[in-house]
């Protein structure tokens, strides 16, 4: 084979060019996909920095769960109530939700200011929901989120910055809300 | 700016050199709201008397209420729920003297008897010596398949509060469903009218119900519908006018709109109007706001609303509006609240029979929640300027006024380990209306 150096450069341009269009390919559309997601599930952005508010809440079993519990996870902590009917209807999403996830990678939580301990134990088991209840009980981490009404969904990033705010029910085993998660995860 | 727009531009707001730490940015929160009431100038006459403040601490795991009333003495009631070592409670109290301070709480519900929890507290209206208490029990036929289900209960005393008769259920369908967000309103004849929120028709959205009780609580005639596709979760409201009509209020949905709705009755709680959109808020909001709306009406049959909405352009806000027509029509709506980098929260009104109305409300941030109070002395024309009224962390308000003009705020304030309920009177000026006649006492 004879050494063209002419040659040897416009083959590594095009190779170049080839690899860098092929790069494009792979990310824009992930990029764009990711966008979409976020759009198509209408998740309230939240400035970049916002630090999330931390927390120690009881869980159903009555243990201490401290917020660092979760540092470098992808937290979605979901406020809700027993009296709230779109909190309810929206909870088995949650679940088939986290079974898609990766749980060394990701917690969902619920957190709620109510206090029907058995009654939540009931609801939970019987829809066969596997997801960790906190007791928000003075209302206190509800009001650092600011939440408003139920049920509000907060994403929190694996950097313990609030990335994003859903308010109302969502659909959170759809394919738009596994992609946003991966692409949190990203 | 809509409610995401401040959030997301809440921590910019508060500028480069503090960063944009949530810690730093709630520590930055604190200095929106004034503290203390508006001073007077010197030399000027107060132009409202408030009475003195007090307290009492409740050691308890958890509180929810108080709700209020004043009688024509201008002796306090409360009614509120407490939890302490899993066990919960409907509690009432009676002040020792007129304006307070409180007696000992004496328990509403009986052995066996356990309040569902959290979403409100109990009603409370008197009625003389009679003291109605309306609350909601968990389900005692819950099953692990509904476990989150309450009958609506209607609590008695017929000495003034000291003890209670053995509660009566209100709903009159044995479905294991919730029965709450209830209200109770004593008409001038007696009759103790109730309201709540059901999903008995098995539709998916819920509907408001409606019952009275004209022997003295003692039972509970048939259920009226009143209207379906209600909000869940806000809390309804009853009233009655000089001519009798009794006026209910509650949040309506039409799809994801959320509006605030009046319905009236002209034959005693027999049967109710269509509803009228109060506000047209036009408020998108596919959830549960949690927020009721507050009713009164004048001498002179002036129908008031107060309420909180976002609105189309989502920002928080406490509106007021009058009727003149008993609901059909209602004037413009009018912004109470005015505080900047807090959200108004909870309104609840009281209306004396010479129109002077009193609103009560939340003022929230992450880390402040204060108790404003504002008023109006021409029949909700001009309304003075929020004025705080808690030193703690101040939640849950709730007013009421007796037929002197002698009105009355009670809410809770965090008082580690435990919670405390503040009860003060408020007296305004006398004020003239229409008629020209004098109608209430001067202070």
């Amino acid at each position: 084979m004879l050494h063209n150096p002419s040659i040897n450069r416009r083959t590594v341009l095009k190779r170049s060019l080839v690899l860098l269009v092929f790069a494009c390919s792979l990310s824009q559309p992930r990029a764009l996909l990711a966008e979409e997601s976020f759009k198509a599930l209408k998740i309230g952005s939240v400035p970049p920095g916002t630090v999330a508010a931390p927390f120690e809440l009881k869980s159903l079993e009555g243990k201490s769960v401290p917020m660092h519990q979760f540092a470098g996870k992808l937290v979605v902590l979901n406020f809700w109530a027993t009296w709230c009917g779109p909190c309810k209807e929206e909870m088995p999403t949650f679940e088939r939700l986290r079974q898609k996830l990766d749980p060394e990678r990701v917690s969902l939580l619920t957190v709620t200011t109510d206090l029907q301990r058995d009654g939540i134990k009931h609801f939970l088991g019987s829809l066969d929901v596997h997801l960790p209840v906190l007791f928000d009980e003075d209302q206190e981490v509800s009001r650092a989120y600011m939440v408003r009404a139920l049920p509000t969904t907060v994403i929190i990033d694996r950097q313990g910055m609030v990335v994003g705010r859903a308010l109302g029910p969502r659909d959170w085993d759809s394919p738009e809300a596994v992609r946003y998660m991966e692409h949190l995860l990203e | 700016m809509n409610f995401s727009d401040w959030y997301v531009n809440l921590p910019r707001s508060i500028g480069a050199g503090i960063g944009r730490g949530f810690l730093l940015f709630l520590i930055s929160m604190t200095c929106f709201l004034s503290d203390g009431p508006a001073q007077s100038e010197p030399g000027q006459v107060s132009p409202v008397e408030f009475g003195e403040k007090f307290s009492t601490d409740h050691k308890v795991k958890s509180l929810v209420g108080p709700s209020v009333q004043i009688d024509e003495q201008s002796y306090v009631s409360l009614a509120w729920m407490e939890e302490d070592h899993d066990v919960r409670s409907v509690l009432y109290a009676r002040s020792a003297k007129p304006g307070g301070p409180m007696g000992t709480a004496v328990p509403v519900t009986g052995p066996g008897e356990s309040p569902y929890w959290r979403q409100e507290a109990p009603a409370l209206v008197l009625n003389g010596s009679e003291v109605y208490v309306s609350w909601a029990m968990s389900h005692p036929k819950a099953t692990p398949e509904k476990p989150f289900s309450s009958e609506l209960r209607l609590s008695k005393s017929v000495n003034g509060g000291q003890d209670f008769l053995p509660s009566v259920r209100v709903n009159d369908d044995d479905q294991v469903i919730n029965h709450t967000f209830d209200s109770l309103h004593r008409t001038a004849d007696g009759t103790v009218h109730m309201a709540w929120i059901d999903g008995r028709e098995g539709k998916k959205e819920s509907g408001t119900f409606a019952a009275r009780s004209t022997d003295g609580g003692r039972t509970v005639v048939k259920n009226v519908k009143v209207d379906e596709d209600t909000c869940v979760c806000c809390r309804t409201a009853l009233t009655s006018g000089p001519d009798g009509t009794l006026y209910a209020t509650w949040r309506k949905m039409f799809g994801d709109i959320r509006e605030t709705v009046v319905s009236r009755s002209e034959d005693g709680g027999r049967t109710f109007s269509e509803p009228v959109i109060v506000g047209h808020d036009k408020w998108v909001f596919p959830s549960c706001p949690h927020r009721p709306a507050s009713i009164g009406v004048d001498q002179l049959g002036r129908l008031y609303v107060v309420w909180y909405t976002e609105g189309a352009d989502e920002v928080p806000a406490i509106f007021v509006a009058y009727s003149d027509d008993r609901g059909l029509t209602f004037s413009r709506k009018q912004q109470l609240n005015v505080a900047k980098g807090t959200f108004p929260d909870h309104p609840q009104m009281a209306v004396d029979p010479s129109g002077r109305v009193v609103v009560v409300w939340e003022e929230q941030s992450p880390v402040r929640r204060d108790v404003v109070v504002s008023w109006s002395l021409d029949r909700a024309q001009t309304f003075s300027n929020p004025q705080k009224v808690n030193e703690k962390r101040g939640q849950t308000p709730s007013i009421a006024v007796n037929a002197q003009g002698m009105f009355v705020l009670a809410w809770l304030e965090h008082a580690m380990p435990g919670h405390r309920v503040i009860v003060q009177t408020l007296r305004l000026p006398a004020v003239k209306i229409a008629s020209g006649t004098m109608l209430t006492h001067a202070p």
